[in-house]
């Protein structure tokens, strides 16, 4: 961790807001690294994990202000995911990337928090769109 | 000189229902996803009815996010905030110069919620004049733009909803008949929060937890008697009016603790007191049942059975007591994730 970090952040003015901080969570590098560079291209900061297992080590989760992951990862799925950080009282707004199917399940992530959907391919512009009203809540 | 051609489109809604999540398990709202469920999948048109604030839009966003649809655009238009004259083009748009106004060219809603969801909030209040259009593209899915003869083909799946009786409307000669029966496919109704009121305390517990990180307030508590109030009280605006009352209270609180944001005389007028004979707003007999049973809990601290208890004060049997709490969907306000119910007795809170 950065020590001076914590301190820094609060000399700043509240009107001169830091890059806010987005966890990407795909298997695939590729898909990791266009999703990384076209949000750090709309000036955010964003960190990439190949699973949710990942993410969750991190401990990053506390930070982040925005996340995006599959819906269907292997292991830890996104629905398993969302009940995780919804039970460290950790409530960030989350997109989830569906791929096919699950009527049910997107239904059931509704219920559990904030979530909005994006279907695979990612359209960049929605996807951008969507972070903002994400995190303009 | 060259001109270049202008096209506007329509101001972007606020994206105020995205990320909301829907809140609560009672059998009323189960039943209203059950069939969102069911529907969504299709691609017809569903007409939601409601009161004004029962969460008519995050239904339509949550029909649209389960359908296939739910990577494409959710378009929204709210047919009673836009001028009469001004609806035709918001819905279709426009080619410029097609009247006194129309500068540029403009994209209608229609057009921009192409192989999406197109949501047409309070649709009773489209003129009669407008009617046999919005029927056509329902149809046919093509449309012209004003002032312009070429016909576009759109692929849209419509959600629309009203807080009006359309069928009255109809039956008034108000609205069309064909274009009701071709929005009434698949109706949606969607309950008042007086009919769902063991959803309540999750609800104040969500927004509490909103307003409180919004503002920077910490709120660590709510008091039985704020819950309570809550729970008795009507709801003539619903889960909205809920919000901006646990909006309110969250502004009004001090030390972590969330006062009663109602005012004095809605309390009094749905805390009808055992004494008092006279009828209060909007009574029926389940609304004083409910009072009555609330009001001997409070009393009793919240103890049921016993000799002390709330049963024996309404001389009732313990179990016909909780059968009758279930119905009326009265429940003791327990702590909501996070968020502690300050656990004071009422009798100790007053001494």
């Amino acid at each position: 961790m950065r020590p001076s970090n914590g301190q820094g952040r609060k000399r700043i003015l509240p009107w001169a807001k830091r890059p806010q901080l987005i966890a990407i969570i795909d298997e695939d590098e590729s898909t990791q690294e266009s999703l990384r560079n076209l949000l750090e291209s709309a000036g955010f900061m964003a960190r990439c994990f190949g699973s949710a297992e990942e993410f969750l080590e991190s401990d990053l989760y506390r930070e982040v202000e925005c996340l995006i992951a599959e819906m269907q990862m292997p292991g830890i799925s996104g629905l398993e995911l969302q009940a995780r950080l919804k039970g460290e009282q950790c409530n960030i707004p989350i997109i989830f990337i569906v791929s096919n199917g699950g009527a049910r399940m997107r239904i059931q992530a509704m219920r559990e928090g904030a979530v909005e959907f994006l279907a695979k391919p990612v359209d960049r512009h929605l996807l951008l769109e969507t972070v903002r009203a994400a995190l303009d809540l | 000189m060259l001109e270049y051609a202008t096209v506007t489109y329509p101001e972007a809604d606020p994206p105020d229902r995205r990320f909301e999540s829907i809140i609560g398990n009672s059998a009323a709202l189960e039943s209203v996803l059950e069939q969102v469920e069911q529907v969504a999948s299709t691609d017809s048109t569903v007409l939601i009815e409601g009161e004004t604030g029962t969460g008519k839009e995050l239904i339509a966003h949550a029909i649209h996010s389960s359908s296939q649809r739910y990577g494409r655009a959710f378009i929204k238009l709210n047919c009673a905030a836009i001028p009469l004259d001004l609806l035709e083009s918001e819905l279709f748009g426009h080619e410029k110069g097609a009247f006194t106004g129309a500068i540029a060219q403009k994209i209608g809603r229609f057009e921009m919620a192409d192989k999406g969801t197109l949501f047409l909030d309070e649709v009773g209040d489209i003129p009669p004049a407008l009617q046999p259009k919005l029927l056509r593209v329902l149809q046919e899915q093509e449309f012209e733009r004003l002032g312009s003869g070429r016909t576009h083909k759109v692929d849209v799946r419509l959600v629309a909803a009203t807080n009006r009786d359309l069928e009255k409307m109809v039956a008034r000669g108000q609205f069309r008949s064909d274009l009701y029966y071709r929005l009434n496919v698949f109706p949606i109704l969607l309950p008042a929060l007086r009919e769902r009121r063991e959803d309540i305390p999750a609800l104040v517990a969500h927004f509490v937890k909103m307003f409180s990180r919004r503002m920077e307030k910490q709120v660590d508590g709510i008091p039985p008697e704020t819950m309570a109030a809550f729970q008795w009280y009507s709801w003539p605006g619903n889960i909205r009016e809920l919000q901006n009352l646990v909006e309110r209270a969250v502004i009004l609180s001090r030390d972590g603790v969330l006062p009663n944001p109602l005012h004095k005389n809605q309390t009094e007028l749905m805390i009808p007191r055992l004494h008092r004979t006279r009828t209060f707003h909007s009574s029926t007999l389940e609304d004083s049942d409910r009072a009555l049973i609330l009001e001997t809990l409070e009393q009793a601290g919240w103890i049921v059975g016993g000799p002390r208890g709330a049963a024996a004060k309404l001389g009732l049997k313990r179990t016909t007591l909780l059968a009758k709490m279930r119905r009326l969907g009265i429940s003791r306000p327990i702590p909501q994730e996070g968020i502690d119910v300050v656990g004071v007795a009422r009798e100790n809170a007053e001494t």
